[in-house]
């Protein structure tokens, strides 16, 4: 990969990223993961910083469009300088300090003197305000002073963008759950738009793990009591994302009503179409797994993971779904059992797994599936080949199979044909002997016709269907999960190859042309081979 | 509001420094850092969401697989005390990945004993043995591809009777081991069985014959009937 150009940060984080200028989330989050797998925090922290600030400038100008802050709308020439009180378009493009910054004031004087000098001015520019903020953690025991104080800044400058990024950050940092409470409703008193959503965003996100749901809904109507002006696009987007934290413990009256908002105003956004997908797939996996909670401690930890994604913030949640990846490749036998039976499909469980792993599998560089490598794809080939050759021999059905099949068919023709003249064999003269044989034939017209495909066939098919089930799950399912920890294969990359090897070859016949419909259905095998790249 | 956490005490010249770097910046465009900053000199640090971690943990990993890969090389010609000290000082809690192959090489330094008295168990078969020993150590990827050609090269081989009494043997005498590559040994017990299937005997599934009901009540009544004329 080629070295990004870092001069092109803070300023133009589009080009940065290398986007076409109309571009959408997914587009961003995959470029975004194409850069932190190679900048990850625990090896550059500075890069991983700026990517990351980067990123979420971009995704709040995506999401929440001016209400955001966004470097982009802003000159490269704007700084923030003590005379900054008036609105940044106003702004001279070399400006003259009238007043004297912060530091040119603390090499005449003390902390504490510049913090006295600068709480008693009458008139405070933005960045005043965030002087006495720093300073305040200096002169002060008193942490809650910061914030005090940007608040303050932005009642007065309500369109600061630098108080407005500055409060932005700050909630974005872990706080204990009472103080976080106390200052989502402070603030929601100050700023009484909607860019309350944009700022206090990731508080409430956090707010979601920390207290009761119950709390959580009164604290949210209580701050959005006290704003004045609501547009219904910061409140759409706000909710799109608090819904995907919040659908696991939220109640299913608060949560219908959210995802009914946003349903009814999506069409005229247009924006939030994946989002409203998403939510969609999350609420049908939430109802499909109440059925099955507790009852199954492999779907159980999948939910934690999944819950854990979208609740927690990045890092932590790909670490929880990469731990998960693990166990379930630990105990593959377990989780084979899991999902034994036909109806163990989960469809919306493996469509939400399955977006997450792609997810966190994209930003921590882990590769899914065989590729596109041709010696490897060759590898692949050729080892499922040989497998499907090694136990084609495992359908080889018995002559009870034959037996019963006969049975069924003759044994019905035989006794719709006898029948008639069994039952009335007492009175077989001449005329009853013609009713007798009419009966025997129309009973053969309507066996052939009705009884033997609507009773006796069905009946087979399903005692096959059984056979080759148990016979896949002898055999098969081990050997595939060989063959996904040989190759890195995915059961999707699997299927279509697979399938052209059971069209083009003579060799597999009869039972084999199943396999691709048993592998399709089978849960477990997608899960596992969804987890096994995560060991390498 | 809530109590304050403490903040640490530091020195005029950390302060000068603090606020020196925190002035310089542009809130608009470096909001994060400020308040990253801010975090740090208040003590706060350990609650902010991108804390730099000044150990470097992708090389810690790339040391662990390292130390990991000579282990496994010197498993059979070390003592079980030495390799458990060995894999205790790996520390590969953080990387879940390697967790389980130094968790697997753990139980196997309590079953290391076990292993090498099959050598000279009068059952063993000695490529079930040596692949047996090779797929234990060996990492996921490549035990996976071992044991697929063991299982190939057994169903075109004629010691299958002599394996399988191994593998009787093995899950009779040595459960703990059978337990280690369980599936497996199934996978090879199960490749006999295929072959006597061929042989015209039928696979061990149980036998079922489920017939539509209107043909079970015909029959009933051809019954019935046939007795009362009999008894007549």
């Amino acid at each position: 990969m080629n070295e990004p150009n870092w001069n092109l940060l803070p300023s133009q984080p589009r080009e940065f990223f290398g986007l076409p200028n109309e571009f959408d989330r997914k587009t961003l989050k995959r470029a975004y993961n194409k850069l932190i797998r190679v900048y990850k925090p625990e090896k550059f922290p500075n890069e991983f910083q700026r990517i990351r600030a980067a990123f979420e400038q971009l995704e709040n100008a995506l999401r929440y469009g001016n209400v955001a802050v966004s470097a982009q709308e802003l000159t490269a020439e704007y700084a923030w300088r003590p005379d900054a009180s008036i609105a940044p378009k106003e702004i001279d493009k070399s400006p003259k300090p009238t007043k004297l910054s912060a530091l040119q004031l603390l090499e005449k004087g003390s902390p504490a003197q510049v913090y006295q000098h600068l709480s008693k001015q009458k008139q405070k520019s933005p960045y005043d305000f965030f002087a006495l903020a720093t300073l305040a953690d200096l002169v002060t025991q008193d942490q809650n002073l910061y914030f005090k104080w940007i608040l303050t800044g932005i009642k007065e400058h309500a369109n600061d963008p630098g108080l407005i990024a500055l409060l932005y950050e700050f909630f974005k940092r872990e706080r204990p759950a009472k103080l976080l409470t106390s200052m989502l409703m402070t603030t929601s008193k100050i700023v009484t738009n909607d860019r309350f959503y944009f700022i206090t965003e990731k508080a409430w996100l956090r707010l979601l793990t920390q207290i009761p749901f119950s709390d959580f809904k009164r604290l949210l109507a209580q701050c959005e009591s006290n704003l004045k002006i609501i547009r219904n696009d910061s409140q759409m987007v706000f909710y799109a994302e608090i819904l995907k934290a919040a659908v696991w413990n939220a109640d299913d009256e608060w949560f219908s009503q959210r995802l009914g908002f946003l349903n009814q105003n999506a069409a005229r956004s247009g924006r939030l179409d994946y989002e409203l997908e998403v939510l969609d797939v999350l609420n049908d996996y939430q109802k499909e797994y109440a059925a099955s909670k507790g009852k199954c401690a492999i779907r159980d930890r999948i939910f934690e993971s999944i819950k854990a994604y979208f609740q927690l913030e990045e890092a932590k949640g790909d670490a929880k779904v990469i731990e998960c990846q693990n166990e379930l490749v630990n105990d593959a036998h377990g989780l084979l059992s899991a999902f034994e039976k036909v109806t163990d499909t989960d469809p919306y469980m493996i469509s939400v797994w399955s977006m997450i792993n792609d997810d966190v599998a994209q930003r921590n560089g882990i590769r899914l599936g065989v590729g596109e490598s041709p010696k490897r794809e060759k590898s692949f080939r050729t080892q499922l080949f040989r497998l499907l050759q090694d136990l084609n021999e495992t359908w080889q059905f018995g002559g009870k199979d034959f037996f019963f099949y006969l049975v069924l068919l003759f044994g019905s023709y035989f006794l719709v044909l006898v029948a008639p003249f069994f039952f009335l064999y007492n009175w077989l003269n001449g005329a009853i002997f013609l009713v007798a044989l009419l009966l025997a034939v129309i009973g053969l017209v309507l066996n052939h016709f009705l009884l033997y495909p609507k009773t006796v066939l069905p009946i087979f098919q399903r005692y096959m269907a059984r056979r080759v089930q148990r016979i896949y799950q002898r055999d098969w399912r081990d050997r595939f999960i060989q063959l996904f920890d040989a190759t890195g294969a995915t059961t999707n990359e699997l299927l279509p190859v697979m399938a052209r090897f059971l069209d083009n070859e003579d060799r597999f016949g009869g039972a084999i042309t199943w396999l691709a419909d048993l592998v399709y259905q089978d849960a477990g095998l997608k899960l596992y081979s969804m987890a096994a790249p995560f060991r390498r | 509001m809530q109590k304050n956490r403490k903040a640490p005490e530091r020195s005029s010249e950390q302060k000068t420094a603090y606020l020196k770097k925190v002035f310089s910046l542009n809130p608009v465009y470096d909001a994060a850092k400020m308040v990253e900053l801010r975090s740090v000199y208040c003590g706060l640090s350990a609650e902010t969401p991108t804390s730099t971690n000044p150990v470097d943990l992708d090389e810690r990993k790339r040391r662990i697989k390292k130390r990991l890969e000579s282990i496994r090389a010197s498993f059979w010609n070390s003592t079980a005390p030495q390799l458990r000290k060995e894999l205790d000082a790996l520390h590969a809690r953080d990387f879940p990945e390697l967790k389980i192959g130094v968790d697997r090489l753990k139980t196997l330094t309590l079953y290391r004993e076990d292993i090498q008295a099959l050598a000279k168990h009068p059952l063993k078969e000695i490529n079930l043995y040596n692949t047996f020993r090779r797929v234990v150590m060996l990492p996921p990827r490549k035990a996976a591809a071992v044991k697929q050609k063991y299982l190939r090269d057994l169903a075109h081989s004629d010691v299958k009777s002599k394996v399988e009494k191994m593998v009787k043997m093995i899950q009779k005498e040595y459960p703990q081991l059978y337990e280690i590559e369980s599936s497996w040994f199934q996978q090879i017990s199960r490749i006999k069985s295929r072959r006597v299937a061929e042989s015209g005997s039928t696979n061990s599934d149980g036998f079922e014959f489920p017939i539509p009901g209107w043909m079970i009540g015909i029959v009933v009544v051809m019954i019935i009937r046939f007795l009362m004329m009999a008894l007549r």
